[in-house]
């Protein structure tokens, strides 16, 4: 019996882009992840190099919702200096992980 | 009580033929002697998959891979970086006794340039995992 249902291949790309679906997001990363990843990058002394404001910040782009973290030294944060007695601290990865979610492979 | 992940999969690494092939340390710390590649093993969360049961722990890991020369290390901290990532690709669970690893991500090796804070300066490379360790039934 031939079928009338047709798969909607754009259907992931259009529900992403849809503000509801990305005010969702956008509010549950702030509830559940931004937290997390001040408190790491508090307790590792960042911002090492202030950009100004606030260095943790939710951005939106064609993409998705993005943490970013501003300060110019977020890399040394994030991946360490080991020689320096900066570990690497990972505010980033670690406040993803804290908040139970599962870093991606690239 | 959750494993040691750093011990566990740091004495794994240690024992791997690929590793031991390029004489790379191991470590957690900067090793005392620089004249051998080596890897630096950090661990940067864990946490209860579990229910708040700790019966499934999610580690992750960064291992910053160092080469040994001054010039021209690219090469050999790229090959330790892609040694320690085929490494954790093969882990069993009779590599790590009392518990049962499942690597479920594993990004790297990325470059991250020589590391100006040695003289010196040595390439390094890193790779990044997410590991988790549950205990083998009756340990």
């Amino acid at each position: 019996m031939a079928s009338f249902f047709i798969r909607n291949r754009a259907f992931v790309p259009e529900f992403m882009a849809d503000p509801s679906y990305r005010a969702h997001i956008r509010a549950l990363v702030e509830a559940f992840v931004v937290p997390r990843v001040k408190a790491r990058a508090d307790a590792a002394g960042e911002p090492f190099m202030p950009r100004g404001g606030d260095a943790i910040q939710v951005e939106e782009d064609v993409e998705g919702v993005r943490i970013v973290n501003t300060d110019f030294g977020a890399w040394i944060a994030e991946v360490g200096a080991p020689s320096r007695n900066t570990p690497a601290s990972a505010p980033l990865r670690g406040g993803v992980h804290d908040a139970g979610l599962r870093l991606r492979e690239e | 009580m959750i494993a040691d992940a750093k011990a566990l999969i740091g004495d794994y690494l240690r024992n791997h033929s690929g590793l031991v092939g390029l004489q790379a340390w191991v470590s957690v710390k900067r090793p005392s002697r620089l004249d051998s590649a080596w890897v630096k093993l950090s661990e940067l969360a864990s946490g209860d998959r579990s229910a708040d049961t700790d019966h499934l722990v999610s580690h992750l890991l960064q291992f910053d891979c160092y080469s040994a020369k001054g010039e021209g290390g690219a090469v050999e901290a790229n090959l330790v970086g892609r040694t320690v990532r085929a490494a954790l690709r093969e882990i069993t669970p009779d590599d790590v006794p009392g518990w049962t690893p499942s690597v479920i991500m594993v990004n790297g090796p990325r470059d991250l340039g020589p590391d100006t804070n040695f003289e010196p300066a040595r390439d390094r490379t890193m790779v990044e995992a997410e590991i988790l360790l549950h205990p083998v039934s009756g340990s």
